[in-house]
C-alpha cells in the first residue's frame, strides 16, 4: 500500500442539530473546517489551545476546535454559538452578556458563551468560584472577566426565577 | 507541511501495523492537544481516538485506556475511591476545561515531558504500562517508561493501557504543584503516598516532575521513611532526601537552586497533608 496523497475525505457532522457534509483534507483542523463552512462565530487566534476563541461544544463538551482533526469528528455532534438565538430572540445567556456590558471587542465572547452554557448545563446554579473556573480556558484581554462573571451569575438567577 | 493521509483503525494492533508499514513519518493521533501544536506536522496520523478509552475495574487493579481524556479519569469514582482523590486532584489543575476533555492520559506520558502531571502521581500509584508491539504486548513499570526529555522508550509502539494496583485501604495521598496560575504547566509538581498503620508509616511513594529529564521517584526517601513513626523529623529527613534525588535545570520559569529547594519544601507539605497536617 502507498501513501496516497491528500485524498479527500467525506466528512458527516451534526452541526446545531442538522446533519451536514463535508469534503474534507487529511490534516485540516475541525476549526478551519468551521470557518470555511460559515460558522464564523468560531474564531481562531492561537492555534495552541490557549485561548479557546475557537471552543465549540463536541457531543456537549467544550473543547478547542483548532486542536482537533476535522477528519476526528466524524460522526459528532457539534454545537456553536449560531445555535443559541432561537430566531431573533437572544438566549437568556446571550441577553445577560448584553445587559452586563460583557462584550466589548467581541472576539472571545462565542467561546465564552459556549464554556458558560457548558457549565449552566451541568451546574444550573453555580458559585462565581465555578463560573471563573469555566471560564479559565477562555482568554480576554478586554473586560477584565468581571463583567462576563456576572453575566453567567445573572443568567442563571434568571432560569431559577423562570423555573419558579 | 500538511498530514497527508489520516488512518482509523479497527484495532490497535491494526494502528501499530499501519505506524510500521506506511512510508513517511506518522504519529498516533488522540487528544490532539501536544501533536497539533508542534510545528511539524506528521505525514500521517492514526487516530485512536475513541479507540483505547475504556476504563475497568479488574481484579485488584484499575485499568485505564491511554485514549481516556483527563475529564473522564477525573470523574471515575472508583479511581478516586481508590487513590484518596490523587489524580481528580491532579486534574483538577489540569490546563483548561477545554483541554481536558481532549487531552488524553496516554498522549501526557507518551510526550514525555520532565513536567507532565499525569506521571507524578501515577509514578506514585505504581502505575503498570501496557504496550502493544507487532509482535505483541508487554507490560513494563511507568518507571522504566521515560527515557529523557520528550522521549520514552516507545520506538512506533503504542500505549495501550495504564495498570493501577488497587492501594491498600486507607491510604493518603497528595498533589501539589507550583505554576504561575492554577492550570499552568508545572514548575515542579509532586506527588506522595502513604501506607499507615498507628501512626507508623508502612510504606511511602514520593514522586517529583520538572526537577530532572524525567519524572523520578525519589527511593532514598520512600525507603527512608518505611518503618519508620510519622514524627516531623522523619518528614524533614525525607524531605531533605528528596532535594537530594532531583537534578534540575535552569530555564525561563525556574532556576535549579529554586527547584531544589522547592522539592524539598513540596515533598514535606505533601506528606504532612496525607498525615492530615495542614501546612
Amino acid at each position: 500500500m502507498s501513501l496516497r496523497t491528500r485524498e479527500t475525505i467525506k466528512l458527516k457532522l451534526k452541526i446545531n442539530g442538522e446533519d451536514n457534509c463535508f469534503a474534507i483534507l487529511p490534516g485540516d483542523r475541525l476549526s478551519t473546517v468551521l470557518r470555511r463552512e460559515g460558522y464564523l462565530s468560531v474564531k481562531t487566534g492561537c492555534y495552541t489551545g490557549d485561548c479557546g476563541t475557537c471552543t465549540v461544544l463536541l457531543d456537549g463538551q467544550p473543547i478547542v476546535s483548532c486542536l482537533m482533526l476535522a477528519a476526528q469528528a466524524q460522526g459528532s455532534s457539534l454545537t456553536t454559538v449560531e445555535a443559541l438565538a432561537q430566531g431573533s430572540e437572544l438566549h437568556l445567556l446571550q441577553k445577560a452578556f448584553l445587559d452586563e456590558g460583557a462584550v466589548q471587542c467581541g472576539f472571545c465572547t462565542p467561546g465564552m458563551l459556549l464554556s458558560a452554557l457548558a457549565l449552566l448545563r451541568r451546574v444550573p446554579h453555580p458559585s462565581e468560584e465555578q463560573v471563573r473556573e469555566a471560564f479559565s480556558g477562555n482568554l480576554c484581554r478586554c473586560t477584565g472577566y468581571e463583567r462576563p462573571v456576572r453575566a453567567v451569575l445573572k443568567a442563571a438567577a434568571a432560569t431559577e426565577e423562570s423555573s419558579k | 507541511m500538511a498530514v497527508k493521509v489520516f488512518f482509523n483503525p479497527a484495532s490497535p494492533q491494526e494502528a501499530v501495523r499501519l505506524m510500521y508499514e506506511q512510508p513517511g513519518r506518522g504519529a498516533y493521533l488522540a487528544g490532539g492537544t501536544d501533536l497539533l501544536c508542534s510545528p511539524e506536522w506528521p505525514d500521517f496520523v492514526v487516530n485512536i481516538r475513541g479507540l483505547l478509552a475504556t476504563l475497568a475495574q479488574e481484579a485488584g487493579e484499575l485499568v485505564i485506556g491511554a485514549a481516556a481524556t483527563i475529564s473522564r479519569i477525573a470523574a471515575w469514582q472508583a479511581l478516586s475511591e481508590a487513590d484518596d482523590g490523587l489524580m481528580q486532584s491532579c486534574a483538577r489543575g489540569f490546563a483548561s476545561e477545554q483541554i481536558r476533555n481532549m487531552a488524553t492520559v496516554g498522549g501526557n506520558l507518551a510526550s514525555a515531558v520532565p513536567s507532565a502531571d499525569f506521571a507524578t502521581p501515577l509514578l506514585a500509584l505504581e502505575a503498570q504500562c501496557v504496550i502493544q508491539a507487532p509482535e505483541g504486548q508487554r507490560t513494563i513499570p511507568l518507571e522504566g517508561f521515560f527515557a529523557g526529555p520528550h522521549q520514552s522508550v516507545l520506538d512506533r509502539e503504542l500505549l495501550l493501557k495504564i495498570r493501577l494496583p488497587l492501594p491498600s485501604a486507607g491510604v493518603r495521598t497528595e498533589f501539589l504543584k507550583i505554576g504561575r496560575n492554577p492550570g499552568d504547566i508545572a514548575t515542579i509538581n509532586v506527588a506522595t503516598l502513604l501506607e499507615l498503620e498507628c501512626d507508623k508509616i508502612q510504606k511511602a511513594r514520593i514522586a517529583l516532575g520538572a526537577v530532572a529529564p524525567t519524572p523520578i521517584r525519589a527511593y532514598a526517601a520512600e525507603e527512608f521513611l518505611a518503618g519508620k513513626p510519622a514524627s516531623d523529623e522523619n518528614i524533614q529527613r525525607a524531605a531533605d532526601l528528596a532535594r537530594e534525588a532531583v537534578q534540575p535545570i535552569s530555564d525561563q520559569r525556574a532556576s535549579a537552586d529554586y527547584r531544589r529547594q522547592m522539592s524539598m519544601v513540596l515533598t514535606r507539605r505533601a506528606l504532612q497533608r496525607c498525615l492530615g497536617r495542614n501546612q
